[in-house]
């Protein structure tokens, strides 16, 4: 139990939260549990933040909400992907994977600065 | 994906709302139970537990926020997608209703539509006149009309609407205006010369008039007071329309020269499209006062007896119209402080509205267009009381379909909806295809009744767009309302005890009074027309004293003298076979006339003349048999009568009359002009119209052109076609044009043409009401026929009844008639009440017709009952061939 984890860039949030939908419907909690459980605690999200994002998706239209029971047997609130949310997250996703890439070539380039002018 | 909306359950917004908080608490107390439980079950104490949990979850205040502004946002979104999905399956709800119907649905459009355009239409011309300042002035409600009124005669107070130059000038003193601009309309120039030769519209003003109006141009500039002084370089500002058509929208015509009436302007700037300075009448061609108006001579400028130019003035921040008008009379009397003896020392400055129509010198077009909003309106109410009739007789139909959904449960507002929405939807497809129907029909009838306004653009612009949607919208409504209430008062217990609704044999009171008042709107719309088409007719067959068919204006600008070459031109013309007679005068009936110092040899005063005068015109000999104007007594101009004969006149009967009441003029002497010699009263002649299609008789008299060649020559030529047939314009054209290298331009003009735009009211009046009517009368005679009709298959067992109990036909056919024809009496006699209150209001757009004429009563009451009759007689016929056995087993 980490006191304090890695900042979350802008953005990254909701591409989480697509992706931990992405396996089907889940409700608030455990996508926070399957997030915190992926990135082994490692990122510092907090909670109340997971839940605006939920909503604020939802009112986009990217995630659709439906009240069910939960493995508990208690009622909650379970969301899905949409057409548009399934769409957004392929985009985001791609768009983060090239972004690291991008990011990682530049830092795996060797400890040696690139040399200037050469091709 | 799209979630099917679930049947038969409209989404309830109120309890949707009241979820709302609730579900987010709840939804967030899973999320809390779930991370202790979680917690203590990993080995936390439950106390550490929370904590931890709402460590978690941060900033509690922030994030509570945030997800509520984002909550209500998804509801919003909800809420407005399921309406949307409301209205989307309302609308495909009606539609398949309608397309089961087409008959009622073509019918109730295209009455709508007729309705709505002709109220688009009407407000499109109304918009213009009355509502809407000219194009491109800066802050109209700032900008005023300059009126001045005095007492002209003893007794007689005179609004002026033109005033004279000095006048003017004393006004550019007063503290209360920002700016004084002056202007004139002045007629028609030619721009060119020869073939290529084209006449345009100019319009002399002041270089202030632009920035008073505070108007751009669309290229180049307008001119300054470094243009606009005497001796100024020349210089014109063109019109868009003319900039577009006649030189094809090209920006290098800006310094180039063209020529106008012979003298060479510099185009210097473009006017914006659709600018008409403060009127609404076209201007192509805008010219400096003070350098370009050539024929304006010192004593123009100078002189106080020469009322001839329009002022407008744009108010100081601080001033109203009456505060400046105040200033602008205090001025204007002090101006005015040396001729006390001659003007009226109580003359007073009044400063109107810029809209015209709104002023003292408002068009009759203007209150004739209003009158006729008035009458679109009638023709929508109509429109509406047919179409709800429509909606009643269908809704009749269907009430063992709505008693039914009524007993089973369905809220009243349900049924009311479905009504209401298809009334919308009806009236919204009318309003298309109103829109459609104005941009033609509309366009073409402003061009056609008023052609004097420029319009631009199409009929449809977006006020007019506003307006027909709003029109459409309370047509709907009104139209709808009656029918949805009917529907929901329905009796459920006795439709379904009726079995299909068709033993009702009671027409209900609303229905009845829809048939009353449409007869009675067709009416009082008959009688406003027939009064219109009987004031024309008079007014057409007013005897001016001369006869302007198969007559002809033909005027010339050359650059030698044009009234020799107009004599000329006489001989010339009158050898052609087209032509009968020609003649050349100096002053043209209706368009100018003129007066000269003229008496009677021992007479200190001649008698009080009616419209003034007398006025002369010089005339050759052609001149009277040319425009058919009788000789009464003696005789005629004659050819004998040149030079150096000895001085004649003949004089018009009206004048002849006043000055020697009961004896003959003959031989008697008058004097014309400022020589005291004799002129010998030769001959009398029919009194002819000055200028105006309804005047008085005015005091006329001719003088041979030969002996008055100097001061007053040959300024147009007057032809008469020997076929009235035969349009002969390009003619006399080509022949003038061909008749002497310097002639630029000849414009020859259907004598017509110079007197119908006079009668432009009650052909305005005649036409519109004419076809407003006609359409009420359509419009009710089919709405007769249709609850007619349904009566008739509504009483079908009832009828069948009396078949089988040995009715004849003529008594059913009766029965089904007696009913209408009391409706149709009561709404005729209320029609006619109604014209005959509305009379006096209408009384002043007449001429020679009183408002309450009783042949044309007597005719649209009589025409009323033939339609009425007619539309009654096909369900009537139909109502004689039940066959009771059919009837009766439906029952």
């Amino acid at each position: 139990m980490p006191t304090s984890g890695l900042k979350l860039l802008q953005g990254t949030l909701d591409l989480l939260v697509l992706q931990a939908l992405q396996q089907g419907a889940s409700h608030g909690y455990a996508i926070a549990s399957w997030i915190r459980a992926t990135t082994a605690d490692r990122l510092q999200i907090e909670d109340g933040a997971l839940y605006t994002a939920l909503h604020r998706m939802h009112r986009r239209g990217w995630l659709e909400s439906e009240w069910g029971l939960s493995e508990t047997n208690r009622r909650a609130r379970f969301y899905t992907l949409t057409a548009a949310g399934r769409s957004r997250l392929t985009e985001d996703a791609r768009t983060w994977r090239e972004y690291a890439a991008a990011v990682f070539a530049v830092l795996n380039s060797g400890e040696a600065r690139p040399s200037s002018g050469s091709a | 994906m799209a979630r099917k909306p679930r049947a038969g359950r409209a989404f309830d917004i109120r309890n949707f709302r009241a979820r709302v908080d609730q579900d987010l608490a709840d939804e967030l107390e899973f999320h809390f139970e779930a991370t202790i439980e979680d917690l203590v079950r990993s080995g936390f104490s439950p106390e550490e537990a929370e904590a931890e949990a709402l460590r978690r979850f941060g900033d509690r205040d922030r994030h509570l926020e945030n997800l509520r502004v984002a909550y209500r946002g998804a509801v919003r979104r909800r809420v407005w997608r399921e309406r949307t999905i409301d209205l989307v399956r309302g609308i495909a709800l009606v539609l398949r209703g309608l397309r089961r119907s087409p008959g009622f649905t073509i019918a109730a459009v295209a009455t709508l539509a007729l309705g709505i355009g002709a109220n688009a239409t009407m407000f499109g011309i109304v918009d213009r006149l009355l509502l809407r300042a000219p194009d491109h002035v800066d802050r109209p409600d700032d900008v005023g009309r300059v009126f001045v009124q005095r007492e002209a005669r003893p007794g007689t107070i005179f609004t002026g609407a033109t005033h004279t130059y000095p006048d003017i000038r004393d006004w550019d003193a007063a503290a209360t205006l920002a700016g004084l601009a002056t202007y004139q309309n002045w007629g028609e120039l030619t721009l060119g010369r020869g073939p290529g030769a084209r006449r345009v519209a100019a319009t002399v003003a002041d270089a202030r008039l632009f920035p008073v109006l505070g108007a751009r141009p669309a290229l180049g500039r307008f001119y300054s007071e470094v243009e606009d002084r005497r001796g100024g370089p020349p210089v014109a500002v063109l019109g868009h329309e003319l900039w577009t058509t006649a030189f094809g929208a090209d920006r290098e015509v800006l310094g180039r020269v063209i020529e106008l009436d012979g003298r060479s302007l510099t185009v210097i700037g473009i006017a914006p499209p659709g600018f008409t300075g403060a009127e609404l009448r076209r201007t192509d061609v805008w010219l400096p006062l003070l350098s370009v108006g050539v024929e304006i001579s010192e004593t123009n400028l100078e002189s106080r007896g020469d009322w001839w130019l329009r002022a407008i003035v744009r108010l100081t921040a601080g001033a109203t119209r009456e505060t400046a008008a105040a200033e602008l009379t205090t001025l204007h009397r002090a101006g005015r402080a040396q001729d006390t003896q001659s003007y009226d020392p109580e003359a007073r400055v009044i400063i109107a509205p810029l809209i015209a129509a709104r002023g003292p010198d408002g068009s009759t077009e203007a209150s004739v267009s209003l009158w006729l909003s008035g009458v679109a309106l009638v023709v929508l109410l109509i429109a509406c009381a047919n179409v709800a009739n429509l909606f009643l007789a269908r809704g009749t139909r269907r009430a063992r379909e709505n008693a039914v959904r009524l007993s089973l449960g369905a809220p009243t507002s349900r049924l009311l909806g479905g009504v209401l929405m298809e009334s919308a939807v009806i009236a919204a497809l009318a309003a298309v295809a109103a829109t459609l129907l104005s941009m033609f029909a509309g366009d073409l009838a402003r061009r056609v009744l008023l052609p004097g306004i420029h319009w631009t653009g199409s009929g449809i612009d977006g006020r007019v767009g506003l307006v027909t949607v709003a029109v459409a919208l309370a047509a709907g409504m009104l139209a709808g309302v009656a029918p949805a209430w009917h529907s929901v008062r329905t009796e459920v217990a006795g439709v379904l005890r009726g079995a299909d609704g068709r033993s009702t044999t009671r027409r209900s009171l609303l229905l009845n009074t829809l048939l009353v008042v449409q007869p009675a709107l067709s009416v009082v719309l008959l009688v406003g027309a027939g009064l219109f088409v009987r004031s024309l007719s008079e007014v057409r067959g007013i005897d001016l004293g001369f006869e302007p068919e198969s007559l002809y204006l033909v005027s010339v600008e050359s650059d030698t003298r044009t009234s020799e070459l107009l004599e000329r031109a006489i001989p010339r013309l009158e050898g052609l076979p087209v032509v009968e007679r020609a003649a050349a005068a100096f002053g043209t009936p209706f368009r100018n006339s003129w007066s000269e110092r003229f008496g009677v040899p021992d007479r200190d005063s001649l008698p009080d003349l009616e419209g003034g005068g007398p006025y002369l015109n010089a005339v050759t000999e052609g001149f009277l048999p040319t425009l058919g104007i009788e000789i009464v007594a003696g005789r005629g101009i004659e050819s004998g009568d040149g030079a150096g004969q000895p001085r004649v006149a003949v004089l018009g009967r009206y004048l002849a009359e006043r000055l020697w009441p009961g004896e003959s003029p003959l031989g008697r002497c008058v004097t014309v002009g400022a020589t005291d010699a004799c002129t010998t009263v030769v001959g009398v002649a029919e009194d002819a119209h000055r200028q105006s299609l309804i005047e008085g008789p005015e005091a006329l008299y001719y003088v041979p052109l030969a002996q008055h060649r100097a001061e007053l020559p040959a300024r147009a030529l007057f032809v008469r076609a020997s076929d009235e047939a035969v349009d002969l314009r390009a003619t006399l054209r080509s022949e003038l044009e061909g008749l002497d290298a310097g002639v630029r331009y000849a414009a020859v003009v259907p004598y017509r043409d110079l007197i119908d735009p006079q009668a432009r009211a009650w052909t305005l009046g005649a036409t519109l009401f004419s076809a407003f009517g006609l359409l009420a009368v359509l419009v009710a005679a089919l709405g007769i026929y249709s609850v007619l009709a349904f009566d008739v298959s509504r009483r079908v067992s009832e009828i069948g009844i009396r078949g089988a109990l040995g009715a004849s036909g003529a008594r059913i056919a009766g029965l089904v008639l007696r009913d209408v024809g009391f409706v149709a009496c009561v709404g005729l006699a209320l029609g006619v009440g109604a014209a005959l209150l509305a009379a006096p209001l209408v009384e002043p757009l007449l001429h020679g017709v009183s408002a309450r004429d009783p042949v044309v009563l007597a005719t649209v009451v009589l025409a009323l009952v033939t339609v009425t009759v007619c539309a009654g007689l096909v369900p009537a016929w139909r109502a004689t061939r039940v066959d009771p056995n059919v009837a009766l087993r439906a029952e």
